[in-house]
């Protein structure tokens, strides 16, 4: 059920601009659909869903990678960060506070549907924060980006700009 | 899992519910019946046909009155959530918003204190494809309501078929309208779908418009054999 509110946005957006995609559950990915592809996005999930924690995602490596909300939580956590419980639902403020590739408005709103942000900062670049909540980030060395809202609704430059960029 | 379907009978939530019933068990409708014509939160024309519809379906239906005063309307669905949950013993709530950030907001909110599942499978889905896909699985839909320029006395009590959705489709270019109407330009009732064990026949109505806004209000209507 998740697949056509989470996935399927993202898929038009990718499709509608002319690209193609593979859409794997992300307990199913190997390292070959790794290999195969040029960039990596992993979505949201529902709120009461917290399968991902289980996984480590072994198969993340030097890909360009845009998790959003589940799939920001994810890479924070893989990279040896904390998550905290946090309740932020429905449409807040974003301020940038770092330059970047996927998107150049200083103040943006967007649509959260979270309940988990991380709250230490290994390896990550903080690019943008709600209420003083790291909101976006990069990987300090890698390609690798998060979202903890969700830019397929209101922002969907940020994917845009993410399939579109030259690493 | 089983779930309980928001439903006002409009084409949106027959959809959700269509999608829905491939993967999960919809074991009852919940309907919001508001006083308030300008519901930000509720469909309002013909939701009274909504218990019709739940007989035709083959569903059993919660109803819920409310003033549709701002915060409070949230209680009123807040309880019809609660009785869902004791009488039916739901998990989760099946919605069929697909771009109302201040609905789905709202009812995430209420889903998350009541330790429910919140779904929406119409998300940011097209709205030209939505409606296509209304007429590939041969429904049978009425417009109710129309509340936006251009649209007028013409649209009212129409079946959404290919003409009308070419028609919509070029408002929607011309005057920015979303052309299925998921901004509030319109409103649908669903007379027949393929999981309606029976359909739904209009012995009476009364169509009003004035002022860029009208109703096509089902008076009388009677379940009948497909």
């Amino acid at each position: 059920m998740s697949e056509l509110e989470f996935v399927k946005p993202i898929e038009d957006i990718i499709k509608k601009n002319g690209f193609s995609c593979l859409i794997k559950n992300y307990k199913h990915v190997s390292k070959e659909d790794v290999r195969k592809s040029e960039k990596i996005i992993i979505s949201g999930t529902a709120l009461k869903d917290f399968d991902y924690l289980k996984k480590n995602f072994s198969w993340l490596d030097d890909k360009p990678v845009l998790g959003i909300c589940a799939g920001a939580q994810m890479i924070a956590k893989k990279f040896g960060n904390v998550l905290k419980d946090e309740e932020i639902i429905g449409k807040f403020k974003v301020k940038l506070t770092e330059e970047n590739k996927l998107i150049g408005k200083k103040e943006f709103e967007s649509y959260f549907l979270l309940s988990k942000i991380f709250i230490t900062r290994k390896d990550l670049k903080i690019l943008a924060f709600t209420n003083d909540i790291p909101v976006m980030f990069k990987h300090s060395n890698k390609e690798i980006y998060g979202c903890l809202f969700h830019p397929e609704v209101l922002n969907q430059e940020i994917i845009l700009n993410f399939i579109i960029s030259s690493y | 899992m089983k779930l309980a379907l928001m439903f006002s009978g409009g084409k949106d939530s027959c959809l959700a519910l269509q999608k829905t019933m491939r993967m999960h068990d919809i074991v009852c409708l919940v309907s919001i019946i508001s006083k308030n014509q300008e519901s930000y939160m509720f469909h309002v024309p013909n939701i009274g046909m909504t218990k019709l519809q739940a007989n035709c379906i083959g569903l059993p239906i919660i109803q819920k009155f409310t003033e549709g005063k701002k915060e409070k309307e949230l209680d009123d669905l807040k309880e019809a959530f609660i009785e869902a949950k004791e009488k039916y013993k739901i998990e989760g709530i099946v919605t069929g918003a697909i771009r109302s950030v201040y609905q789905s907001t709202r009812i995430q909110k209420i889903c998350r204190d009541l330790d429910l599942w919140c779904f929406n499978p119409l998300w940011l889905k097209d709205q030209i494809e939505l409606l296509k896909e209304l007429l590939d699985n041969k429904y049978t839909v009425i417009i109710s309501g129309v509340f936006a320029y251009p649209l007028n006395e013409r649209f009212l009590g129409r079946i959404i078929d290919k003409k009308i959705i070419g028609e919509l489709e070029t408002l929607g270019k011309k005057f920015k309208l979303n052309p299925a109407g998921e901004g509030g330009e319109i409103e649908t009732t669903v007379l027949d779908a393929p999981f309606f064990k029976r359909k739904i026949e209009i012995l009476d109505y009364k169509s009003s418009y004035n002022n860029n806004s009208g109703v096509f209000d089902i008076s009388i209507a009677k379940a009948v054999k497909k």
